[in-house]
């Protein structure tokens, strides 16, 4: 998925673009390990347990971060290739998520948490990435 | 739109990463725009026109224009 996004990019925005993601994705890892770790075995105060759950939004902001400046450092039809990947991806992602709610309300469909959106328009993005950049291949 | 692009590389001997480097674009960008998948900005257009010393209408043309010529 990364070697899909970075296609068309020049050598050095490519690079940063890996290091970005690369140094995002161990800090998400770490908050994320960190917090169920003192939540679960030092049980802290209602402030702390706040601060511990918004401490993964820095990295996956860092990661939104590398994802705009990849795609402003792109030329014009790689760009396009991006946005409408992510167009694609952000209305298969309201699409899927608006249907499972009124699954869960009128069917009894397991609840999910609207923690899975961001991940799972992500992974739609790379796989809409692939599909509309063989359109223009 | 309809364009030259191929014909004016070949006669340069310009391979499309030639092409690609000499516009600061992809290859991928210059074969969607040989092959008609995709139409250049203007911007992009004027730099086309630029590097093969030509006017734009020399090098791209609309469907339309190109049909009511032949």
């Amino acid at each position: 998925m990364i070697s899909c996004e970075t296609q068309g990019a020049s050598k050095t925005v490519a690079r940063r673009y890996l290091r970005d993601m690369g140094v995002a994705a161990a800090l998400y890892m770490a908050s994320v390990v960190a917090g169920a770790l003192i939540i679960g075995q030092l049980h802290p105060p209602h402030w702390v347990r706040i601060g511990l759950a918004l401490a993964p939004l820095a990295p996956v902001a860092m990661i939104l971060r590398a994802i705009l400046v990849l795609i402003n450092s792109v030329d014009e039809l790689q760009r396009r290739i991006h946005l409408e990947a992510v167009l694609i991806a952000a209305g298969l992602t309201a699409f899927g998520t608006f249907a499972w709610g009124f699954l869960e309300e009128w069917a009894g469909f397991p609840r999910l948490t609207a923690m899975w959106i961001l991940p799972a328009m992500m992974v739609l993005w790379g796989l809409t990435l692939a599909l509309v950049r063989r359109r223009y291949a | 739109m309809r364009n030259r692009l191929k014909v004016l590389r070949a006669e340069r001997n310009w391979s499309q990463a030639d092409l690609a480097e000499r516009l600061d674009v992809s290859r991928q960008s210059v074969n969607a725009i040989e092959t008609g998948k995709y139409d250049p900005s203007l911007p992009l257009a004027f730099k086309i026109a630029a590097v093969f010393g030509l006017p734009i209408e020399q090098i791209f043309s609309a469907d339309d224009a190109a049909q009511a010529a032949e």
